[in-house]
């Protein structure tokens, strides 16, 4: 063969394998699920949301735990109630139209909608509501959601679109505790959960790569409609691609690869801000680092040892320093102003070196203490411990800084539980009730500071119950001024933050825990 | 040389089971649990226990490695224990994915390297030697995760050349991912460059003062060819071990430019299984990257005694 005819033949496969390569994929063009042609789309509809996150661990609902599990769940399923951006119950998001419970507080009735459907075609009633509670509360398959529902005795549903819940006490949090991110609303047929994601939620997996990505596309059958009475969510499919680096998810929204992220760290907020081409949301949050203090042993274990702490801290430098202003110096209290009334609105604690030094000697530590402190390395711990550090040098207290890996200050031995001083992360909850009976109550499951105050027991066990309003305000304001005065921590709230491309509209930043927002109403504009 | 291959790869397969061994006693070592880790922090104790049972973590250590190696050997890697699926398709995606980056950038960084070191060693201690040389040497210090950004934010972000995230569909063909390779390909191509002109340069001052160079000059033959003929076949040499090497490090060593620009190769794999610590996953792609490094050595072995006959082994 010549060389020319091989120069020939060379470059016809070469044409042919870019024609292979770029020949479309017809597989993908099949619908998954009918289109109901007679709606009106309206004008905002079409798109689709690329954003990034690190991971998830789990998609079944009884057993997220991560942000990234919570903000893939909320899209392909929805609420019996929907908690809003501000932390209250949303019936017209809800599958729930409407509610009402007994003078007791204790049985609550739920109206359902008619005719929400799930991916599947199969109509949701009572029977999977029942169904999706019962497997939350059963101790024998163990989620994280049984000592939360412990209080329920027993779901009834009188027809297919009631459904009552009886409980042993009454619990003004109740309507709050049913929008918990783990429950989502199951088909009650479904026999996999890791693996079959059949819910009535705004979008259907598509594709879900566990290492790579996830693939949603719209839901033509969602039940929610915009005010003009035009079919919900806007976009036409969402994908969110599984970066667990930061810098990686930041320079990819930069560079337009992605449109939205969310729950951004601090120190990337001022290059983005910068950005013409990107919008910076955020809002205050209950998410806090408290830097707690063994409070059952030396050197904590004496109250005026906790008291020089905190009168030689000055929380807004931290703030400043280390969260670069992106928070709130809280009152060293677990409730932040988030809770609106809840909070008692004090002006910040200033910073007085000389009280501290007083109180230090008046517990024997005239000439200086040296005291270690253990912390996660994930920023920005490491910032807060620092400049705390600094501040401590000047009341003659030595702090040595221990920085571990999260998973093992989290880990198998419980380090965040043990150590004498420590900074620990926690999630911001729809009310403040669970800080208490988790955290600070004597037999708490998570009590890191080891404090035992029988009055904060009292007052937490009372606004447990508390159904009159005015009466909880007062206890959760007692609950405070204890904390102020003899509490174990020092809180440094941060505010939740998200970052999307400037075109994208309707994103409504939320004070909720895992930050992902309601993607039903988003869209582009043009 | 047959003989000489068989023993290799008798080596090799050692190797692979030794190595599988390591990481496994590693594994048993990592903090943390994967148990919990799937079911997450406020599991109960009873829920993470049968999920133990069920993914056959209560079992003791030698009988889970016996359960994993048989399955290996006969072609069933196992399920990925976070996510159930299988992992044999999950690493061979990202194994082409990785292929797809270092052949990419071995066809950036093997020529140019040789060229500019073929090119230093011509100008020895003038100044282009002093200047490749010094910029080489400068990128190989330079970690990627500083080149990496420095290249998003001028040529993604600012001139808005190239994507700055290069976060692949895994489906996507080789020429629909090229725009998204160029970057990473860059970014390795800084490091690897460095290595290979330096590799090059010296072989070539070595041959360039060998008799046989001097020998081919003085009986009038071209500068040209006495260059290509004489000189580059054998300074090479070297070079060929340094690129060898290089695939190894190119597959399964690119963890950081990997996460700087989000690429699906197996580095990336890598970190995800421990970070999860879901073994299957750690153990398929280690014995990936084991094997690909030892391949490439062999290949290294070989095509340098075919290269120079003199260190040609057996019959």
């Amino acid at each position: 063969m010549s060389k020319k005819w091989f120069l020939l033949a060379a470059v016809i496969l070469l044409a042919g394998l870019v024609f292979i390569s770029c020949a479309p994929d017809e597989e993908a063009e099949v619908p998954v699920v009918d289109e109901e042609p007679e709606m009106a789309l309206s004008e905002k509809h079409g798109g689709t949301l690329r954003s990034a996150y690190y991971a998830p661990t789990n998609l079944d609902p009884a057993f997220l735990s991560t942000v990234a599990d919570d903000q893939i769940g909320r899209q392909w399923s929805d609420f019996l109630v929907f908690i809003d951006e501000e932390n209250q119950p949303d019936e017209s998001r809800s599958v729930a139209a409407s509610w009402e419970v007994d003078e007791s507080g204790t049985a609550w009735t739920f109206n359902l909608r008619q005719g929400i459907l799930f991916h599947d075609g199969k109509e949701m009633t009572s029977r999977d509501v029942k169904f999706t509670f019962d497997r939350l509360r059963d101790p024998d398959i163990g989620a994280a959601t049984v000592g939360l529902y412990s209080n329920i005795v027993d779901i009834t549903t009188p027809d297919d679109y009631t459904v009552v819940f009886q409980l042993e006490d009454p619990n003004p949090d109740f309507l709050k505790d049913l929008g918990d991110y783990h429950a989502l609303i199951m088909d009650a047929d479904n026999e996999d959960f890791s693996t079959n994601f059949n819910g009535t939620g705004p979008f259907i997996i598509e594709r879900y790569e566990p290492e790579d990505r996830i693939v949603f596309t719209r839901n033509p059958n969602y039940w929610m409609v915009d005010d003009d009475g035009l079919p919900l969510p806007y976009l036409d499919g969402m994908e969110i691609i599984f970066l667990g680096e930061s810098s990686a998810q930041i320079e990819a929204l930069r560079g337009g690869q992605i449109d939205y992220l969310i729950y951004l760290p601090t120190e990337f907020i001022p290059t983005l801000e910068e950005d013409p081409n990107i919008t910076v949301y955020q809002t205050p949050s209950n998410t806090a680092y408290v830097l707690r203090m063994r409070s059952d042993r030396d050197p904590a274990g004496d109250v005026l040892v906790r008291q020089a702490l905190k009168a030689g801290t000055n929380r807004g430098d931290i703030i400043e320093g280390a969260l670069g202003g992106y928070g709130f110096p809280g009152r060293d209290t677990p409730i932040g102003p988030a809770y609106d009334q809840f909070y008692l609105e004090v002006p910040e604690p200033e910073r007085d070196v000389e009280k501290a030094k007083e109180l230090l000697a008046e517990a024997g530590y005239a000439d200086g203490l040296e005291i270690t402190i253990h912390t996660q390395e994930s920023s920005p711990v490491p910032s807060i411990a620092t400049i705390w550090k600094e501040q401590m040098a000047e009341i003659g207290v030595e702090v040595d800084i221990q920085l571990v890996p999260s998973d093992v200050y989290y880990g198998a031995d419980d380090m965040w539980l043990e150590v004498d001083f420590g900074i620990t992360d926690w999630g911001s909850r729809p009310y403040p009730q669970p800080y208490l009976d988790l955290a600070y109550v004597c037999d708490a499951q998570w009590n890191e500071s080891h404090w035992c105050d029988p009055e904060l027991d009292e007052l937490a066990a009372a606004a447990a119950k508390e159904m009159d309003p005015d009466e909880r305000v007062r206890l959760y304001h007692e609950i405070q001024e204890i904390f102020m005065e003899r509490g174990p921590i020092i809180v440094f709230f941060v505010n939740n933050l998200w970052g999307a491309n400037e075109n994208l509209q309707g994103l409504e930043p939320t004070m909720g825990l895992g930050t992902a927002l309601d993607l039903r109403t988003v869209y582009f504009a043009d | 040389m047959g003989l000489y291959i068989l023993r290799r790869l008798g080596f090799i397969f050692l190797t692979l089971f030794l190595a599988s061994v390591i990481i496994f006693i590693v594994t048993q070592f990592l903090p943390g649990d994967v148990a919990r880790i799937i079911l997450g922090q406020f599991a109960t104790e009873a829920a993470i226990d049968n999920l133990r049972e069920e993914l056959g973590l209560n079992q003791p250590a030698y009988r889970q490695y016996l359960n994993w190696a048989g399955g290996f050997i006969r072609g069933d890697w196992g399920d990925s224990l976070v996510s159930r699926m299988p992992v044999r398709p999950i690493v061979m995606q990202r194994l082409g994915n990785s292929i797809m980056l270092a052949g990419l950038a071995l066809c950036i960084y093997v020529p140019l390297g040789i060229v500019l070191g073929v090119i230093a060693a011509l100008k020895q201690n003038k100044l282009p030697d002093q200047l490749i040389s010094g910029i080489s040497m400068a990128f190989v210090g330079l970690p990627e995760f500083v080149s990496g950004l420095l290249l998003i934010t001028f040529l993604a972000i600012g001139a808005g050349w190239f994507p700055a995230n290069s976060s692949i569909d895994p489906d996507a063909k080789f020429f629909e991912s090229l725009p998204y390779l160029i970057l990473p390909a860059v970014t390795v191509s800084l490091t690897g460059l460095g290595y290979v002109a330096r590799m090059t340069r010296s072989g070539t001052i070595d041959v360039l003062g060998s008799d046989y160079t001097r020998a081919a000059e003085l009986k009038g033959l071209p500068g040209r060819q006495v260059l290509v003929r004489h000189v580059l076949r054998n300074s090479l040499l070297p070079t060929v071990t340094i690129v060898a090497m290089g695939i190894g490090w190119l597959l399964g060593g690119l963890i950081v430019t990997e996460a700087v620009y989000g690429y699906p190769g197996l580095g990336r794999l890598l970190v995800y299984g421990i970070q999860r610590q879901d073994l299957p996953i750690i153990q398929a792609a280690s014995m990936i990257v084991v094997a690909a490094y030892s391949f490439s050595n062999l290949a290294a072995d070989i095509i340098y005694g075919l290269l120079n006959p003199r260190i040609r082994v057996g019959g």
